[in-house]
């Protein structure tokens, strides 16, 4: 059998190739890492320039700015603080006074001192100092001149009171020189009323021409020495008047503040420019950083889209047209594997190509090989059917030989003694009657003996007869198992109630089957007829059941069942063997064997034998609700009796 | 500054008091220029009316030449003008009027007649003049103090007394203050026009300031603009005059002498509203705040403290008369500064 099998020629397996997808699927990862890395720097880079550019914006900027408006702030507090102080004329409110505006003087000193880091200009600085020690020596000069203001103001205050009460009491003058007292008083109080240094200054002048002829009328004493002392009176009011000039003029500087204030606010605007300048340039930074960031991104993207379609070109649409041709090579279609390019996709389809033209071939041979088996399968069958018939016919010559040779045996001595007595009678020999009797008797017997051995015969080949024509019988039908099974146990009560015994149906209804019903019709009265004539050979009389039950959804069950004897061990193999028979007289050995030739040929079915000796057997017969569609053909040939 | 708000509610209060006299007061002022805004001069004068107005609800007509023809004849059909529309005190502002104002009143004997800074017929006409050689001298010691090469300039405009007045003074102050300085100055013309040529104004200016001159004060009135310009561009400082002009370059201007046009002008019209008005001539100087100097936050940071003292003192030793200017009039010739030849 092996002589059949081609062996299959091995083709190399296809060479490898470059890995070159591998190296390009890894370059591409190296390469969109180092990408991402980039941009992962370049925004790290872009935000620390930012950040740090906002810093000085929000660290120097703004804070100088803040300080620039405190500053003014300041300012103006100190200009009305200083204003205030020129228009107090007492000398603790002055102190008290400059001590505020000498404090406000330090924290404007401190403010701008603070600022000075983040001006706009050194020079800016330098003018704001500068103004601020102005301011200092203006304060210094204003205390100074209020000071002296209030001394000389007290001083003249005094000196009027007395030339007041001097005028309201002229009586206390000498009368000599009253007069000249008078003139130089009114002098005096012309003095103390003038707002015009110049004119003080005439008076004093008449006062001085005049105070010579006072000294020396007036007697020594306290008044005389009032009029000396008096005559200082004119140059102190001037002193007044200039002092008070001098006030006016501070009044007047302190414009400085609001020079100040301008300087500050200038300084502010620079401040705040440049903050908005800063926020600008912050903003075209950020403006410009977007850019740069967005083009970065679309950068990314653009590379990243291109190395996927490169990926999806390179890769993925020949990975999935190469699973679809493998599929499809699978299924049997035959689709070309696409072997283009020198990389691993070209060898996984070179190397399933190579696969499937192997299986193929051997698949191909493995066929072949099949084929042949079959084909060989066959022949044995044909031959296990002639040797079937063979044995069968042997069989049936051995079976024959005996009648037809007991029939030869006896015809040929019958004839011979016809012949005898012929002979005799045409010699005309004499022959009693006796004899003639005796001949004539043992003619008929053996007449008999060849007429009894042929009806054996012709009974051996009705018998066979009848399994070939049931086995040609191939009318198939719709029925009633159980109908069926009602109508063989009609049919053979007769004969049961004639060997005395009893027949007993169960018939649970399986529903209609499809399948050869005048087969199971002959099968079951030859089972029946079977337990008639074996079955209770030393019990009397029993019963006999025929069942017909559904067993599942493709077969169901028909049973024929006895009490009788039980068949022994050493008949029960060869029950169905064809000329197998227990009583020679009774039946011929074709019953059973065709009855399961039937069953297993036609039928499609089971035969099951359940049996103890001394409680009786069971056949069980399994069969397909759908009977197959084979022929006879096989029904001598698929039969294997001692399979049962 | 005080002094002058006080006085000015002062006569405030005197102009409501007499209101019911003036009844038939109908003042108007004649002006030689329409361009009134770039002089300051006119400017102060025109300011000086707009205040009586207000605090007196008293309507006082402004006559302007119209033009650039700057002639008698001009500026006494001006006041023929003023005087056909009702005006019965005519108020001239600046010298060019002090021969047509003199013939029309001779004309008009009953109408009052006042000529601010100028001098004209003392017997029919009121004229109010400034003692500009004061504030002259302050402004010349202030450059003095200011100055660190030991010259100044001055730029005058239309050559005549008034103006010589300015330089005399000038000298005077700052010879007082610095007796060595040398003390540059110049004319910008013979005509009316060097009040208004800047651009000749700025040329004198640049050879004074590249003779060595770091301070120059200027009476050029509009033509003046040239010569604070020219010292700001050139770094040095410009002393203004007749109003503050500080402001103009800020930080170059020292300071400006002020000539209290508008407190003349007021003080014409309340007197004439009130009755008051007589010929003759008044003085306006310090003692009387028609002159002054401007002090205010452009420059106060260019003054230093010391120097502001001094100035106060000086301001006071005037006043008192301690300090006497010299006045110029063309009569004497100015013995602080040799005016017979500018300095080249």
């Amino acid at each position: 059998m092996n002589a059949g099998i081609e062996p299959v020629e091995a083709d190399p397996p296809p060479t490898q190739g470059g890995g070159r997808v591998v190296l390009f699927l890894r370059r591409g990862l190296v390469a969109l890492a180092i990408l991402v890395l980039i941009e992962a720097v370049l925004i790290a880079t872009l935000f620390g320039y930012l950040t740090a550019n906002q810093q000085t914006l929000a660290h120097e900027a703004i804070p100088a700015l803040i300080r620039a408006q405190d500053s003014a702030r300041l300012v103006r507090q100190l200009e009305s603080e200083a204003r205030a102080l020129l228009a107090v004329r007492q000398s603790f409110a002055v102190e008290a006074r400059l001590l505020q505006v000498r404090v406000l003087t330090d924290q404007l000193r401190h403010a701008v001192g603070e600022a000075q880091a983040t001006l706009a200009s050194a020079g800016d600085t330098r003018a704001l100092t500068g103004k601020l020690d102005a301011w200092e020596a203006l304060l210094g000069s204003i205390d100074q001149i209020q000071r002296r203001q209030i001394a000389v103001g007290e001083h003249l205050h005094d000196q009027m009171a007395a030339v007041g009460a001097l005028q309201q009491r002229p009586a206390q003058i000498p009368a000599a020189t009253r007069a000249l007292a008078l003139q130089a008083l009114g002098q005096l109080s012309a003095a103390f009323a003038s707002d015009d240094p110049a004119e003080i200054r005439t008076l004093e002048a008449r006062y001085l021409l005049d105070l010579p002829g006072l000294r020396a009328t007036l007697p020594p004493g306290a008044l005389r020495e009032h009029f000396v002392v008096w005559s200082a009176s004119f140059a102190d009011r001037v002193e007044s008047l200039r002092l008070e000039q001098h006030l006016e003029q501070a009044n007047r500087r302190l414009v400085l503040l609001e020079s100040l204030v301008t300087d500050l606010e200038a300084i502010a605007q620079t401040l705040s420019q440049r903050a908005q300048h800063e926020a600008n340039a912050a903003e075209q930074r950020l403006l410009w950083a977007s850019v740069v960031l967005g083009s970065v991104i679309l950068l990314g993207i653009a590379l990243t889209v291109l190395g996927l379609r490169m990926v999806d070109r390179k890769i993925l649409r020949r990975l999935l047209r190469l699973q679809r041709a493998m599929q499809a090579r699978v299924q049997g279609e035959a689709r070309r594997i696409p072997l283009d390019g020198d990389d691993e996709i070209a060898d996984m389809g070179a190397s399933f190509l190579h696969f499937v033209e192997a299986v193929e071939r051997r698949e191909h041979s493995l066929q072949q090989n099949i084929e042949h088996l079959n084909r060989a399968r066959a022949s044995l069958v044909e031959a296990e059917k002639l040797a079937s018939l063979g044995s069968l016919i042997a069989v049936l010559a051995h079976e024959l030989n005996t009648p037809i040779g007991c029939a030869v045996t006896t015809s040929s001595t019958a004839a011979d003694e016809a012949r005898g007595l012929q002979r005799k009678i045409s010699e005309g020999e004499a022959i009693g009657r006796k004899p003639m009797l005796q001949t004539l008797e043992k003619i008929a017997s053996c007449a008999r003996l060849a007429e009894t051995s042929l009806e054996r015969t012709a009974e051996l080949l009705a018998g066979f007869r009848d399994i070939a024509a049931s086995q040609r019988d191939k009318k198939r039908s719709r029925f009633n198992p159980a109908e069926l099974v009602a109508r063989v146990g009609q049919t053979m009560q007769p004969s049961i109630s004639f060997a005395g015994h009893q027949l007993k149906l169960d018939l649970i209804d399986p529903g209609a089957v499809d399948g050869y019903a005048g087969a199971l019709n002959q099968v079951l009265m030859q089972f029946v007829d079977n337990a008639i004539k074996h079955a209770f050979g030393q019990h009397g009389p029993g019963s006999i059941t025929l069942r017909c039950l559904p067993d599942d959804e493709d077969n169901f069950l028909i049973e024929v069942a006895d009490n009788g004897d039980g068949i022994a061990d050493t008949v029960r193999p060869r029950l169905f063997e064809p000329f197998f028979t227990t009583t020679l007289n009774k039946g011929t050995g074709m019953g059973l064997y065709a009855a399961h030739t039937l069953v297993r040929g036609r039928c499609g079915g089971e035969i099951e034998v359940q049996s103890q000796l001394g409680q009786g057997t069971v056949f069980r017969l399994r069969l397909p609700r759908n009977a197959p569609d084979n022929g006879a053909d096989n029904a001598l040939a698929g039969s294997d009796p001692r399979a049962a | 500054m005080d002094l002058l708000i006080r006085a000015l509610s002062w006569l405030c209060w005197v102009g409501l008091a007499s209101a019911a006299w003036a009844a038939d007061y109908r003042p108007a002022l004649v002006f030689d220029t329409a361009a009134v805004e770039s002089s300051g001069f006119n400017r102060e004068a025109l300011d000086g009316a707009i205040k009586f107005q207000r605090l007196h609800e008293l309507h006082v007509a402004n006559h302007f030449l119209p033009g650039k023809t700057r002639g008698e004849s001009e500026l006494a059909a001006l006041i023929e003008t003023a005087l056909s529309q009702g005006a019965n005190h005519v108020i001239a502002i600046g010298f060019p009027f002090e021969s047509p104002i003199a013939v029309a009143a001779r004309r008009h004997p009953k109408v009052h007649f006042t000529l601010i800074d100028g001098t004209s017929d003392p017997a029919r006409i009121q004229n109010i003049v400034f003692r500009e050689e004061e504030g002259a001298f302050l402004m010349g010691a202030l450059a003095a103090m200011a100055s660190t090469r030991g010259r100044i300039g001055f730029v005058g405009g239309m050559d005549i007394p008034l103006i010589r007045r300015f330089a005399c003074g000038y000298a005077q102050g700052a010879r007082h203050v610095a007796p060595g300085i040398e003390t540059l100055w110049a004319m910008n013309g013979a005509t009316l026009e060097a009040f208004f040529d800047a651009a000749k104004a700025a040329k004198l200016a640049t050879m004074q300031i590249e003779r060595g001159a770091d301070v120059v004060f200027h009476a050029a009135g509009a033509a003046g603009l040239g010569v604070i310009e020219t010292a700001a561009a050139r770094g040095v400082k410009a002393i203004g005059v007749d109003s503050n002009q500080n402001g103009l370059a800020p930080g170059h201007v020292l300071s400006s002498m002020l000539k209290r046009m508008d407190v003349a002008v007021y003080l014409a019209l309340r007197e004439g509203r009130d009755g008051l008005w007589q010929p003759g001539v008044r003085q306006l100087g310090l003692r009387e705040t028609g002159i002054d100097w401007a002090l205010d936050r452009h420059n106060v940071g260019l003054i230093e403290h010391a120097w502001h003292e001094r100035l106060v003192d000086l301001h006071f030793a005037i006043r008192a008369e301690q300090i006497r200017v010299f006045r110029y009039t063309g009569a004497t010739p100015c013995p602080h500064l040799d005016l017979t030849q500018p300095t080249q």
